[in-house]
């Protein structure tokens, strides 16, 4: 029993970083349409950021704060690059696909050449600090990874319903051309998107680089399973993103823990294949009607 | 530049008589494509006799070439994006791997085909309902799932470790990587033709119809589902066909040939060639293959390059090679007219 336990509470740390990967691409998709395939490196690069700054002693907060920044100037950067080709139309899937693809290709043979390919830990604030479970014990750290999810799901949230900015974000989601004749300043709108995308992945890279040692590499497997979560959560539901999140990491940790490491491995991709066929739309989501124009 | 030849009105087409081609642009030289194909790979072969770095190099490209060009078929003529397809590389490589050596390359071809049909079948009924990034997705899972299976099903696959002593295909009496590489030339020049013959046909002009305009080609009597499967099932095929090209290549069969990488690379390939155009897997594959091959004076910093090229040709340029050319061309041709006058 309190074997079951732990592996709950394991899971739900994984989860949160799960959640935290897939807010930010549901952030993106729900503030300018774009599917980002790149947000497992802006992770993998603020968590790297962090492992560095830190390393050169100045502590686990400057170091959080130079991966915000890291992932805030790589969304700065990417949202300049992507508005220019958007601010009239609505970019085709295998464009955007592809384009994401080819940032994720770039940023993680920059952190390869710019931190190594040696998996790096970054040591937690928290670490020593446990929390009894039955007879084993659950590093704090896990608590903080749930508490931080749940507050950048509740900002979210609240700034994309009570903020002007963030209305104006859902009305560019809903059609560019209406959104502009409604007065939104439509390229701004999509670098404020990506922006926001690069701090919710900088806060979920930092925080993750606790839990599992990151290498240039992780960014795909992050990014799968951050997708694997919003998409089971409808893809343009906050809510919904943390669901999956914790849908993800709770059978990861379960399957690990009972069964062998392969099937933990592929629990994330058979998750996200199983509610793809049996609920196309995600837990969370509408199913949507095709509007024939 | 040859004079502008008088162009027939539209009424003139459908009234001109219905020969081979129904209502098909008349002249469409499906062969030209296969016949320069196998013409250059014999003057690299005969002429060029490149060292035995850049034959790996071509056979590489020729062998991704042939796996691109029913990604093209699905992402230039369906418009479908697939995440997945180093499912059907390693189904290809796999049973060419298990089956070359025993039973002989036409059953090990034929099975590693059968067997990524099958699958792309199985796996389109299921997801190909899907709206676009969910489908890209669940490809993506599938393409990560596929990988996990070749790492640990050792009985098939025989893990990390791979399968080695895979033989290779003999053709034309000659040895080695040569041998590989005319092979990959002539599946390549197979491929291209039955690409062109499926764009002038009935089942090609669906898919065409349906990548725009769904509802309309639903209600034209096209049934675009079944023509999504039927581009997934192809690009399977040549899938299969690249994978069993890269494993003789390579001299054995590794999951690691078979990752979410080489899915990608896929994908990349006719996308930055120009989506659907003939040229475009050939093009693409030189791109994507050759390119950061002989990028390595770039150093560390050479697939930087590569990734840096590959969302700009995204973002600004996207019907990708072919856009480069036509743009080039027509500024030529309006610089000549200028000069002329």
């Amino acid at each position: 029993m309190g074997q079951l336990t732990y592996f709950l509470a394991i899971g739900l740390g994984i989860g949160a970083v799960y959640a935290l990967a897939a807010l930010g691409i549901v952030t993106l998709y729900t503030g300018s349409g774009l599917a980002n395939f790149a947000q497992g490196d802006l992770l993998v690069l603020a968590g790297l950021v962090a492992v560095t700054v830190a390393g050169a002693g100045y502590g686990w907060f400057l170091g959080l704060l130079a991966g915000l920044l890291a992932t805030a100037v790589a969304g700065l950067v990417l949202g300049l690059l992507f508005v220019r080709p958007m601010r009239d139309r609505r970019l085709d899937v295998d464009v955007v696909v592809i384009g994401t693809l080819g940032v994720a290709i770039t940023l993680t043979q920059l952190s390869g050449v710019w931190f190594g390919r040696q998996p790096q830990r970054l040591s937690s604030p928290l670490a020593g600090v446990s929390i009894p479970v039955g007879d084993l014990r659950v590093p704090a750290h896990y608590l903080l990874l749930v508490v931080v999810a749940v507050l950048v799901f509740l900002a979210l949230r609240w700034f994309g319903r009570r903020t002007d900015v963030g209305l104006q974000l859902r009305a560019v989601a809903g059609g560019i051309q209406a959104a502009r004749d409604a007065g939104v300043r439509v390229g701004r709108m999509l670098v404020i998107a990506w922006v926001i995308t690069g701090v919710v992945g900088g806060i979920a890279g930092v925080l993750v680089a606790s839990v599992v040692p990151l290498a240039p590499e992780s960014g795909l497997p992050l990014g799968v399973n951050g997708f694997a979560a919003a998409i089971i959560g409808g893809l343009a539901s906050p809510g919904g993103a943390v669901v999956g999140g914790l849908v993800v990491g709770l059978s990861e940790s379960l399957a690990g823990g009972y069964l062998n490491d392969a099937v933990r491995q592929s629990i994330a991709p058979l998750v996200l294949l199983i509610v793809l066929v049996v609920r196309p739309g995600g837990l969370l989501g509408r199913t949507a009607t095709a509007r024939v124009a | 530049m040859t004079a502008p030849t008088p162009v027939p009105t539209t009424a003139a087409t459908a009234a001109a008589p219905r020969g081979a081609t129904d209502g098909v642009p008349a002249r469409h030289w499906r062969w030209t494509q296969p016949a320069v194909i196998l013409l250059v790979g014999a003057l690299v072969l005969l002429v060029l006799r490149p060292g035995p770095f850049d034959l790996r190099v071509f056979t590489l490209v020729a062998a991704y070439a042939v796996a691109a060009v029913g990604f093209n078929v699905l992402v230039g003529f369906s418009g479908v994006v697939s995440v997945g397809n180093a499912l059907f590389l390693a189904a290809g490589g796999y049973a060419w791997a298990r089956l070359a050596v025993p039973q002989g390359p036409v059953v090990a071809l034929l099975s590693g085909i059968a067997v990524a049909v099958v699958l792309a079948v199985l796996a389109g009924m299921l997801l190909l309902r899907l709206r676009a990034y969910y489908f890209a997705v669940g490809t993506l899972a599938l393409g990560t799932l596929g990988t996990i299976v070749a790492r640990n099903w050792t009985g098939l696959t025989n893990g990390d470790a791979g399968i080695t002593g895979v033989g290779f295909l003999q053709v034309f009496g000659l040895t080695g990587v040569t041998s590989i590489f005319a092979a990959a030339i002539v599946i390549l020049a197979l491929v291209c033709l039955l690409q062109e013959t499926l764009r002038t046909s009935p089942i090609g002009l669906s898919m065409l119809v349906g990548r725009y305009d769904p509802p309309m080609a639903g209600a034209l009597g096209v049934r675009v589902p079944a023509m999504r499967i039927v581009a997934f099932a192809f690009s399977a095929v040549t899938a299969a066909l690249g994978g069993a090209l890269i494993v003789q290549l390579a001299g054995g069969a590794f999951p690691d040939q078979f990752t979410t990488t080489a899915s990608i690379n896929l994908l990349i390939i006719p996308i930055i060639g120009g989506r659907g155009w003939r040229w475009a897997p050939l093009v693409g594959a030189l791109i994507v293959i050759a390119l950061p091959e002989y990028l390595r004076f770039l150093d560390d910093y050479r697939l930087v390059v590569y990734g840096a090229l590959v969302t700009a040709v995204a973002l600004f340029l996207p019907g990708g090679a072919q856009q480069a050319f036509r743009q080039s061309w027509s500024w030529l041709r309006s610089r000549a007219r200028q000069v002329r006058r």
